[in-house]
């Protein structure tokens, strides 16, 4: 039973990488129609400017930071650069573009930082402390703690202030949200910024689990999109609830039948989703006007 | 001479100028390597088309497609001796229907959820294809022959005169029914879900033709790769090969055959011309970074497609004619 | 009269607000009729209702596809209408920009195409003869509609009075039973809207159809329905021939009295 909840424990980190990513791409789907794709890709380049001020000597903790704010500045200038000047293109050239994206990220990390994966420290070293009869590493708390912190305070946000309700009101319907006078530009930078930020945060969260390479994202960034297929793309929340059934699913999945086939189990659970509940389990229908 | 006459001939011709090249030239062993992927790459690149520039779906799963037909095609060779054309054959009938399974779960919602089933395909087939080792021949990759074909063994410049014989005639077919009701339906659900309903045109039904079509074609396609390169492991197939696909489709020109050719040239060149060039040459991931920000300029300023540019650059600077909105050259 | 179409007790509501209010109209063979009402009354939430690209709450569409088969068009799905032999317009034109008028005008001949994806790729000789015939169609009735030195033009470079004509045009590639036309005199002047009424009579004694007409512009209605149904608020204020309408107190009540002028013709 120990090793059991050992494994939502275990879960719970992993819904928390899954679901900072998931929360990211929601929000920029959400208010400006665009599924990000270059999400994982882009976290994965930030892994690797996080790990190479590391190996240049600066301390792990501001490196971080320093990563984050740059994460923040490369989601602030795709969308102002980029996404900007691209109005008039449809939601799926958008889309393809995320994709181009990726194809940059992938090219810029071997050409900067090599082809050798970096490391990256814990955020907590420590020995794994035992708590009710389930032995967790210090570090795996900090990450469940944080991501809570964060989501907690993004949803606060979204919900009590006027940013929120700015990017609530965009989110639900953009050509209203201009005719009131939201101003959907920022908003759009606002969730880009927000939303890279939240990709490196996850990014960095799974470097000291995986090392940092060109490939540490792939898993994440699919199971980020299982999640909000899960949860469904009409709701903020639905992709985080999505996100935490996921990462408990994966663990409990890897260590009970296999941990080679988690991501093809999962894969095959979300194609049964499509078939019974394909909007999600909190989607709704919409009906578009004719 | 008809329209269709003409780009009938269009194509043969291109496709006779492809086969002569190498042989005029007596090109050696690795340009004929190169000229060969970039015919498979375009087979594969034309059902993209179909399905990204006709339908306006993304799919970023067709390396795994091209595996399965890879795979398939090697193994009824090799370990059942079945005759080539019957394995060509049959890569391109069972990635057709995965394609169509696949397409009944993904195709009911949005475009973006095709491409997330396709990229979860994308993830998980190299796992899949490493485990059914005795199919796949597992991590360490599997082995077949250059084809033999009526008793006659090809050698390689056979094979890539039999890719490029299998291009032309795909190009034919796909004009065929692009033109015609089908190809029509497609452009309209394109372009207006509404209108195209209002015809007649049921929206899944077509959507899953065309990824069914575009699952088929790269099926083919991995089937000419693993007999001529005669060895695939299953690392080949994952999302890079898929957005290789994208990418050549988007540069040489949604939405148009020829421009298939055009782009996976393109992205084959690129590579091998920055070699060359002496600094830029040692720098890893460039062709990638230019290929990536070539996708996000062509969408943004030139949708139209390399395919076009000598159209566009005649007219602007020696037709006297005002220019008028152009039907985008197929 | 042999009714070609019979909307009974439609009612559709989004949300909270009944958009459509139990409303029923009759069409009959050969006619051209009219639905009006003011902006807002749900006219195009009706038409939208009758080819299912909304599903009404309750309600029966019947509709006259032969002599002796009447069926109920809410069973069918939205791309199934046309073959029932129902055409429509939209309001904005959907054409395809990028593809030719003639173009245009097969994809409205859709529904009667036979031939397979396969047949086609292997340009098979009865998918040759087939796309022959839906050419020649497609000419005759850009003929009928002076139309015909435009079919090889693109699309997106013809001016509207043109498209809205194309749009018409494609209609009629389906050989339909009944065509419903959105708003046709949207955009067009004094002299377009003459044109188009005397086109829309032509097409109807020429192509054997009924049309029913959702519009604005009461002097098309006027001139060319010859019954008409009046709503508003999504529920019927009067049905009846153009006199009968012009002097009903609540149609005139409903909006009538806005359009002094319009009312006079």
């Amino acid at each position: 039973m120990d090793l059991f909840f050992q494994n939502i424990v275990g879960g719970l980190q992993s819904a928390s990488m899954y679901g900072l990513a998931a929360l990211g791409l929601v929000l920029i789907y959400k208010t400006t129609g665009v599924i990000n794709f270059a999400q994982g890709e882009l976290g994965m380049f930030h892994a690797f400017i996080a790990a190479w001020l590391y190996a240049s000597g600066i301390h792990f903790v501001i490196a971080i930071f320093l990563t984050l704010i740059i994460a923040g500045l490369v989601g602030f200038l795709i969308e102002w650069g980029v996404m900007q000047h691209a109005v008039k293109i449809d939601h799926l050239g958008k889309m393809i573009m995320t994709m181009g994206f990726v194809m940059i990220a992938q090219g810029l990390a071997p050409m900067f930082f090599g082809n050798n994966p970096l490391y990256f420290p814990k955020m907590i070293q420590g020995d794994p402390i035992t708590i009710g009869g389930v032995s967790i590493l210090p570090n795996t708390i900090l990450i469940i703690v944080i991501t809570l912190s964060i989501m907690g305070g993004l949803f606060y946000v979204l919900q009590r202030s006027k940013w929120g309700l700015a990017i609530r009101v965009t989110a639900e319907n953009i050509q209203t949200a201009k005719l009131m006078g939201v101003p959907t530009r920022m908003v759009s930078m606002a969730v880009w910024t927000v939303g890279t930020i939240l990709g490196a945060l996850a990014a960095i969260m799974v470097a000291p689990l995986t090392t940092v390479s060109v490939t540490m994202m792939a898993d994440i960034h699919l199971k980020s999109f299982i999640s909000a297929v899960l949860g469904g793309f009409a709701t903020f929340y639905g992709p985080v609830i999505g996100a935490f059934i996921i990462g408990i699913l994966n663990n409990i999945i890897g260590f009970y039948i296999s941990s080679k086939w988690a991501t093809a189990i999962l894969y095959i659970f979300i194609l049964g989703v499509l078939i019974f509940k394909p909007t999600g389990i909190f989607g709704k229908k919409f009906i578009k006007k004719v | 001479m008809s329209i269709r006459n003409m780009k009938q001939a269009q194509y043969m011709l291109f496709g006779v100028i492809a086969i002569l090249f190498p042989i005029v030239t007596s090109a050696k062993g690795s340009t004929i390597t190169l000229l060969a992927s970039i015919g498979i790459l375009s087979i594969a690149t034309l059902g993209f088309n179909v399905l990204l520039g006709y339908s306006g779906q993304i799919s970023l799963g067709h390396g795994a497609f091209m595996g399965i037909g890879a795979y398939v095609s090697a193994y009824f060779v090799s370990q059942l001796e079945l005759p080539f054309f019957l394995a060509l054959a049959l890569a391109a009938i069972i990635p057709f229907f995965v394609g169509f399974i696949l397409g009944l779960i993904a195709l009911r919602l949005e475009g973006h959820y095709l491409a997330i089933a396709t990229l979860g395909l994308a993830v998980v087939i190299e796992e899949i294809f490493a485990e059914f080792s005795g199919f796949t021949g597992g991590w360490s990759g599997t082995k077949t022959t250059y084809p033999t074909i009526f008793g006659y063994t090809f050698d390689k410049l056979a094979v890539y005169i039999l890719i490029i014989t299998i291009l032309v005639i795909l190009m034919i077919v796909t004009y065929n029914f692009m033109k015609s009701s089908t190809g029509r339906a497609l452009v309209a659900m394109k372009k207006s879900e509404h209108a195209a309903q209002a015809m007649g045109v049921s929206l899944f039904k077509y959507k899953l033709l065309a990824f069914s079509i575009s699952t088929m074609y790269a099926g083919i396609a991995g089937s000419l790769y693993i007999h001529f390169f005669r060895f695939a492991e299953p690392k080949l197939w994952g999302i890079g090969l898929s957005l290789d696909l994208l990418a050549a489709a988007v540069i040489g020109g949604l939405g148009t055959i020829g421009g298939a050719v055009v782009g996976v040239g393109f992205l084959k060149i690129l590579p091998t011309f920055l070699q060359t060039v002496p600094i830029l040459g040692d720098i890893d991931g460039l062709s990638f970074v230019l290929t990536g920000i070539s996708i996000v300029i062509f969408v943004m300023f030139y949708p139209k497609g390399l395919i076009n540019l000598p159209v566009d650059i005649y007219k602007k600077f020696f037709s006297k004619k005002p220019t008028e909105a152009e039907e985008v050259d197929l | 009269m042999n009714a070609v179409l019979k909307v009974e007790n439609l009612s559709i509501s989004f949300g909270g607000l009944k958009a459509v209010d139990d409303l029923s109209f009759e069409i009959g063979e050969n006619m051209i009729y009219g639905l009006i009402g003011p902006n807002g009354a749900g006219k195009t939430t009706v038409f939208n209702c009758i080819t299912k690209f909304y599903t009404p709450n309750t309600g029966h569409v019947m509709f006259r596809r032969s002599a002796n088969d009447v069926v109920d068009l809410l069973d069918y799905n939205v791309h199934q209408i046309i073959g029932l032999g129902l055409a429509r317009t939209f309001q904005n034109v959907e054409l395809i920009k990028d593809l030719s008028i003639i173009d245009n005008l097969l994809i409205g001949a859709h529904s009667q195409y036979k031939t397979s994806v396969l047949q086609q790729a292997f340009l098979s000789p009865s998918a040759r003869k087939e796309e022959k015939e839906y050419r020649e169609k497609a000419m005759d009735i850009l003929r009928q509609l002076g139309l015909e030195d435009k079919a090889d033009a693109i699309a997106g470079s013809q001016p509207y009075g043109v498209l809205k004509n194309v749009e018409l045009a494609r209609t009629l590639m389906s050989s339909p039973k009944l065509i419903i036309i959105d708003e046709p005199a949207a955009g067009l002047n004094e002299t377009e809207t003459e044109a188009l009424a005397k086109m829309i009579k032509h097409i109807r004694d020429f192509y054997h159809c009924s049309i029913l007409m959702v519009e604005h512009d009461m002097g098309l209605v006027m001139s060319t329905c010859e019954r008409i149904c009046a709503i508003n608020f999504g529920k019927k204020l009067a049905e009846g021939t153009p006199q009968e309408i012009k002097n009903n107190k609540d149609v005139q009540e409903a909006y009538l009295g806005k359009d002094d002028d319009d009312a006079e013709n």
